[in-house]
């Protein structure tokens, strides 16, 4: 394989732009011109200008929030079934799939001989997590997801970052998918 | 005796805390609020009081309650009393530079020294120590080459200022900047700038160097040394390296006024008193505030010189070009005169 | 002694090998289920129908049935082959429930793991599934998932042909065949935990070990079962330190493929009640103290003891459970001292059985018996200590391991003993009159040999872990000597059976470290003075 090399020609300054000044003088009036165009829009309550370049580019942030683009990979939550019990059947999938090896499952026998095994708890440590999305990848049951939206908030101690099933089941909604081939 | 007394303080009082201190003061808002508007973003907005925002302008109040009730930090150093005396040196200064800058026709001014343009350069002298016994006093090594950045850029910038002014006195012939501005008079075509174009720009540059502000900040440079000779700094001590920073902002300006832009003169306005003479005042006042708002507009638009770029500018560039200026200068008006 | 070839390779088998096996030998592996080697071979599964050419044309025939003849021709990866594999697969498959998330076996599964290596296709069955009962409770240890086992019939042999319980049996036909009990019996024997293991499915599963751990974040460990004179070869798989779970490990020489329930559920009454300080004892108020703390005590107290009493007044109940370094150095240190040395234990329940269980409930008096013979250490039983005790002889009273059966007379008279001091790694109700307990490690946490009844010798190792500061019996019994004032220098395991090996005539030439995973027979002749 050879290796494919760009020739970047070398600018030479010239006395033009050696002296600086003109260069100076252009770069302040490219600020210029942005700052009197918002200034404009700001006194006039403009959201654009005519030209419809210069738009404020930032948000007043926790008053107005960003769209999370449909993809975004948020705070887990856990699917619940119809009848609003957890979908998770505590198979480990996910926290063998964790690279962070940040959930922590403890499976209980449930009285319902159909459903069987499910998780008597459920901890994601949020500082652990990398948010690679791997453990709804694996999820067999459709049972975790992190489409929340929401990204992890700030919490004043490392233990609050350890979310457990309660709050991980409240965020859940309702998933009516179809579990392990069965039919009926 | 009393009465010119009570005048003088009236001055000042006018002068100096009405006008300087307000525009300081607004400037720390401005410079947030500018630079927004310049890179297209919203700027401070966030402090309030029920609801009422004011375009971030309560961020002043803000910032004034926050340094008045933040711990006062003192590092481990051996020079506690000069750490905290630092930043009182460095905040006298640019005050005391007020003293001799005409505001007005007449005796509009506070102090009508016959030797005012000495003692601007000599204030801003003292200037230099402020930032280097902050830098050396904090006992940090971030802060001790912040200091020694300072003095060195500051120390070479002085001398292209004091050259560059060399021009102003060989063409309006005197040191008093009262007379200076009257020299200057009501035409244009007669102010510093048009006749001094050079020294104008050298002069800019070497303030904005003297005031340490981008692109010559190096000496606070965030992205190596943290915040440079006042990073220890915090509190009311911290605000006083910044108030001083932005009344310095004011002062150069206000001296570029005096030296370039005519003074308080009226463009066209030949007598003083009365009216006239609150309309020359405003001119003062309005020029200045321009130039404070294109300093703040340099800074935003430049991006930071290295250190030694700054050495080379001022040493290898301007030093000769201001040489040069009052070279020429001379021989222009060797031939002017015959 | 016939000669054939399997995938173009020749070799020659004794005769009646079978074509699994034969294959085995070569290097060539063949997919089973119902195949066991402890069973006999019923050839119901199919899965190891493999193509020979016995003189009449390629066949498919089951391999583990099927014995090897002259000049057969077999072909283990021939497309008829594969596509046998592959169709056997998807009938087992067929109304398979496949829920291996909530399954216990997903991880060590036969049928995941042929599904994977011969057939990995998705499911043509579009008519619903037939259904089973789930979690139906066989016995107090194993429970049945009737969907999930493909009818191999494993479980009902082994309850035919190793325990002859013949509690389970297939009832129904076809597809709505199904694993039972016989009304009104439970699959309630000895060893029933077994069908668990041998189950290739997650049809039968351990009701011990449900959902307490998917099996792939266990930690395996090679060990050897202490709970009887037999010394089943186990495997303890650990999950962040606790025992899970304990199987068997196959040992021809011992156990071959099994191991009793019994064995392999002991770990769980060592869960509670477990030592990790030492414990003071003092008027009614105890006081807790660290590991290394209790040694220095319990090294103290009996050199107090000696000093104003002699050797003699210090009574020394060891354990035949205990490993041969840990009966060596109590040996040795009670020699040198000149300390009276007991023998304690477990007691037996009277039960035992020619397939595996033994009457004595201690893994190692065979070893201690060649050990303290060895060393022609004077020794005891319970009942001379009581006589002892009684007497007023005995002034201070070491207990090693809290585990010991004592006759009516110890337990009355213990009250009478000055100090009663111990090393234990759980409290048990005769630890109650000890003024003085140090912890020392379960069986679990530590490493060591044991002799079971047939002279065997087996090496078991470290599983779990919970505190460095608290030593193994050899290794604190070494720092209270010490402490004592006693010259006793052992730091590392190995030293300590080295020492022994020189000692002992049936252990020379045995060195720890060499240990085989199966072990070693030390006896070559008629057993001599072992019990
Ligand atoms: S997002 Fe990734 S790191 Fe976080 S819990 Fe899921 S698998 Fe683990
Ligand atoms: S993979 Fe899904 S079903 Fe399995 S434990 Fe995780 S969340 Fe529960
Ligand atoms: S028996 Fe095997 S294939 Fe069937 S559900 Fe259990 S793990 Fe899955
Ligand atoms: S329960 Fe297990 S061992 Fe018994 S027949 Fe079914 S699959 Fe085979
Ligand atoms: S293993 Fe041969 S038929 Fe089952």
């Amino acid at each position: 394989m050879t290796a494919t090399v760009k020739k970047v020609e070398r600018v030479v300054p010239d006395l033009a732009m050696k002296a600086y000044v003109p260069a100076i003088l252009e770069g302040l009036g490219v600020t210029t011109r942005h700052f009197v165009q918002n200034l404009g829009n700001l006194v006039s309550g403009r959201k654009k200008s005519k030209r419809g370049t210069e738009e404020i580019a930032t948000i007043r942030y926790p008053d107005e929030k960003r769209e999370y683009p449909p993809r975004y990979r948020g705070h887990h939550r856990l699917m619940r079934r119809e009848d609003d019990q957890v979908r998770c059947v505590a198979c480990f999938m996910c926290s063998t799939a964790c690279p962070a090896n940040c959930i922590y499952i403890e499976a209980g026998e449930h009285e319902d001989p159909t459903i069987e095994k499910f998780p008597v708890r459920f901890d994601i440590d949020h500082l652990v997590c990398i948010y690679c999305g791997m453990c709804e990848e694996a999820c067999p049951c459709d049972a975790i997801r992190m489409d929340s939206g929401e990204h992890t908030k700030p919490k004043y101690s490392r233990t609050d970052q350890r979310v457990h099933l309660v709050d991980l089941l409240e965020r859940g909604g309702p998933s009516i998918a179809k579990q392990g081939g069965r039919f009926s | 005796m009393t009465t010119l007394i009570l005048y003088a303080l009236l001055k000042i009082a006018g002068f100096v805390l009405g006008y300087v201190m307000l525009t300081a003061t607004l400037l720390t808002w401005i410079e947030r609020k500018q630079s927004a508007l310049a890179q297209d973003r919203i700027g401070p907005a966030r402090a309030s009081i029920m609801g009422l925002r004011l375009g971030g302008l309560l961020h002043i109040p803000a910032d004034a309650i926050k340094s008045f009730t933040k711990e006062d930090f003192i590092p481990d150093t051996p020079n506690p009393w000069l750490f905290k005396f630092a930043p009182v040196i460095a905040f006298i200064p640019a005050f005391v530079m007020f003293a001799v800058i005409p505001f007005g026709p007449g005796d509009l001014i506070i102090s009508s020294a016959s030797f005012g343009v000495l003692f601007i350069l000599a204030v801003t002298g003292i200037s230099v120590y402020g930032a280097t016994l902050a830098g050396w006093a904090s006992n940090s090594s971030l802060s001790l080459l912040g200091g020694l950045r300072a003095a060195a850029q500051m120390i070479s910038y002085e001398v292209t200022m004091g050259l560059s002014l060399v021009g102003i006195f060989m063409v309006y012939e005197d040191v008093n900047l009262q007379n200076v501005v009257i020299r200057q008079g009501s035409n244009v075509l007669n102010w510093g700038i048009v006749t001094q174009p050079l020294a104008f720009f050298l002069f800019l540059a070497a303030v904005i160097a003297e005031t340490k502000r981008g692109p010559f900040d190096v000496a606070e440079g965030e992205s190596e040394l943290v915040a440079g000779y006042f990073t220890e700094y915090s509190a009311m001590r911290f605000a006083m390296f910044m108030l001083g920073e932005f009344i310095a902002i004011v002062g150069v300006s206000a001296v570029l006024v005096t030296f370039f832009l005519g003074g308080w003169q009226v463009p066209g306005l030949e007598e003083t008193g009365g009216w006239y003479t609150v309309l020359q005042v405003s001119a003062f006042a309005l020029k200045t505030w321009f130039l404070c708002w294109l300093q703040l507009m340099i800074r935003w638009t430049l991006p930071r010189f290295r250190y030694d770029q700054i050495m080379h500018l001022g040493w290898r560039i301007l030093l000769p070009l201001s040489l040069l200026n009052v070279l020429v200068t001379g021989i222009v008006l060797a031939i002017i005169h015959g | 002694m016939p000669t054939l070839k399997i995938n173009d390779q020749e070799v020659t088998v004794e005769q009646g090998t079978t074509v699994l096996k034969a294959a085995a030998e070569t290097g060539v592996e063949i997919p089973t289920f119902c195949y066991h080697p402890g069973l006999s071979a019923p050839a119901n599964c199919r899965m190891c129908l493999v193509e020979i050419d016995g003189g009449r044309g390629p066949q498919l025939m089951p391999a583990c049935y099927t014995q090897a003849g002259e000049g057969m021709d077999v072909k283990t990866d021939s497309p008829t082959t594969k596509d046998a594999q592959k169709s056997v697969l998807e009938f087992i498959l067929l109304n398979h429930p496949v829920d291996c998330p909530i399954c216990d076996q997903a991880g060590e599964c036969t049928l995941q793991d042929h599904y994977f290596d011969y057939s990995a296709q998705p499911s043509r069955l579009r008519h619903t599934k037939v259904h089973k009962p789930k979690v139906k409770v066989l016995g107090p240890n194993i429970v049945l998932d009737a969907e999930r086992c493909i009818l191999c019939t494993r479980c009902v042999r082994f309850c035919d042909e190793v325990t002859e319980t013949h509690e389970l049996r297939v009832t129904q036909r076809g597809d709505h065949s199904e694993i039972t009990t016989f009304p009104g019996l439970d699959l309630d024997n000895k060893y029933s935990l077994c069908t668990a293991d041998i189950c290739p499915v997650g049809a039968l599963t351990s009701r011990g070990f449900r959902f307490k751990a998917r099996v792939w974040n266990n930690k395996r460990t090679k060990s050897v079962c202490d709970q009887c004179a037999r010394n089943c070869s186990t495997f303890v798989d650990t999950l962040r330190n606790d025992v899970k779970r304990v199987s068997p490990r196959t040992n021809e020489e011992v156990n071959s493929w099994w191991a009793c329930d019994e064995g392999r559920t002991a770990f769980k009454k060592y869960q509670e009640g477990r030592y990790l300080k030492g414990v003071i004892s003092h008027e009614g108020t105890t006081n807790e103290l660290a590991p290394s703390d209790s040694y220095h005590r319990l090294g103290s107290q009996l050199s107090q003891t000696v000093e104003a009493h002699g050797g003699e007044a210090v009574g020394i109940l060891i354990h035949p459970s205990w490993s041969n370094e840990d009966i060596f150095v109590a040996a040795q240190f009670a020699m040198e001292a000149g300390f009276s040395l007991y023998v304690g234990g477990r007691a037996t329940d009277g039960y035992e059985d020619n397939i595996l269980i033994r009457g004595d409930k201690n893994a190692n008096r065979y070893g201690m018996n060649l050990i303290l013979e060895a060393m022609g250490v004077k020794h005891g039983g319970v009942d001379s200590l009581a006589a002892a005790i009684e007497a007023g002889t005995i002034r201070t009273l070491l207990i090693l391991d809290g585990e010991h059966a004592l006759p009516e007379s110890v337990i009355t008279s213990i009250g009478q003993v000055e100090k009663v001091i111990a090393l234990a790694a759980w409290q048990t109700p005769i630890l109650d009159a000890a003024h003085v307990i140090a912890p020392t490690r379960l069986v679990y946490e530590r490493g060591g040999t044991f002799v079971n009844f047939e002279g065997h010798i087996q090496r078991f190792h470290k599983t779990q872990m919970h505190d460095v500061n608290i030593l193994s019996p050899w290794h604190a019994l070494s720092t209270i000597a010490r402490a004592g004032g006693w010259d006793m220098q052992y730091d590392r395991i190995s030293d300590v059976f080295a020492g022994m090996a020189e000692m002992v005539p049936r252990f020379a030439g045995l060195a720890y470290q060499e240990l085989p995973d199966d072990g070693v027979t030390t006896v070559q002749a008629a057993s001599t003075g072992a019990v």
